[in-house]
């Protein structure tokens, strides 16, 4: 028992156990798993850019329906300046 | 070089590299998986500046950490919500102790080595699963670890000394035990 617990401490044969470890061959559908995930990702990713062109989109048109509605409003604002001459001659 | 002749050269090593950090199939399979999809992102960036295998080494060996990181700060924030404790000494060990490399009559031992080795810091840890347990000699795991072998010399018997110590500390805790 102590000679066990010898062992367990040395490092000399913590490291000879560690080098009989094999070397192992992974799964045989891992490359097609990786596939999968590149291609996911990629999937990802085009829609991510399609979600950011629609945001983008969505904002240019509320702008550009704020800035028209706004001209609008303007131009009222303006013609409320104009002096309006009236013609209706009261003495007729 | 194609993608599917990179990953037929070198998926073994990352596969068997990402076992020796994680001890766990279900995680190193995930980890060769990230490796691949990072290096076929990357390979017509590569500029050749290192070997492909160094360079294929160094990913796997950075996606293998991040990947403890990972288990480590969710570990960390569960915790942290429970007892709102900042600063918990953490260490990561695998859910289940499932290396397929290990033979059974040497289960136990290995396990017991991995949770000291798990324990050491990430760069100690780099240098003993390099030098140690993929056999790599000592200028190739300095030209991976992309320090000088005078450094990897000093770095290489700070992480035995510290490995050494973790192991008698589990040995005389299993004694008290």
């Amino acid at each position: 028992m102590n000679m066990e617990n010898a062992s367990n401490t040395n490092i000399e044969q913590a490291f000879e156990k560690l080098a009989k470890i094999k070397r192992v061959e992974p799964n045989e559908g891992l490359y097609e798993k990786t596939l999968m995930k590149i291609h996911n990702k990629q999937q990802i990713s085009i829609l991510w850019v399609k979600i950011a062109a629609c945001l983008l989109a969505v904002f240019f048109a509320s702008e550009v329906y704020l800035i028209s509605k706004k001209e609008i409003k303007n131009e009222q604002e303006v013609s409320l300046l104009i002096t309006r001459t009236n013609n209706i001659l009261y003495h007729e | 070089m194609t993608f599917e002749e990179i990953y037929s050269e070198y998926h073994s090593m990352v596969y068997n590299l990402a076992l020796q950090y994680l001890q766990n199939v279900e995680d190193a399979e995930e980890i060769t998986q990230d490796v691949f999809v990072k290096v076929y992102e990357k390979m017509q960036g590569f500029q050749q500046k290192s070997s492909l295998k160094t360079w294929i080494y160094r990913i796997a060996i950075n996606q293998s950490l991040d990947h403890l990181k990972g288990r480590k700060s969710q570990k960390k924030s569960f915790l942290a919500n429970i007892f709102t404790l900042e600063e918990l000494p953490l260490k990561w060990e695998p859910s289940t102790f499932n290396h397929p490399g290990v033979e059974m009559e040497q289960k136990e031992a290995c396990k017991k080595i991995f949770e000291a080795i798990n324990q050491l810091a990430d760069q100690q840890k780099t240098a003993i699963i390099l030098l140690k347990l993929e056999n790599k000699s000592q200028i190739e795991t300095a030209e991976i670890m992309d320090m000088q072998v005078k450094a990897l010399e000093s770095l290489f018997y700070r992480a035995k000394n510290n490995l050494e110590k973790l192991l008698k500390e589990k040995d005389e805790y299993g004694k008290r035990v």
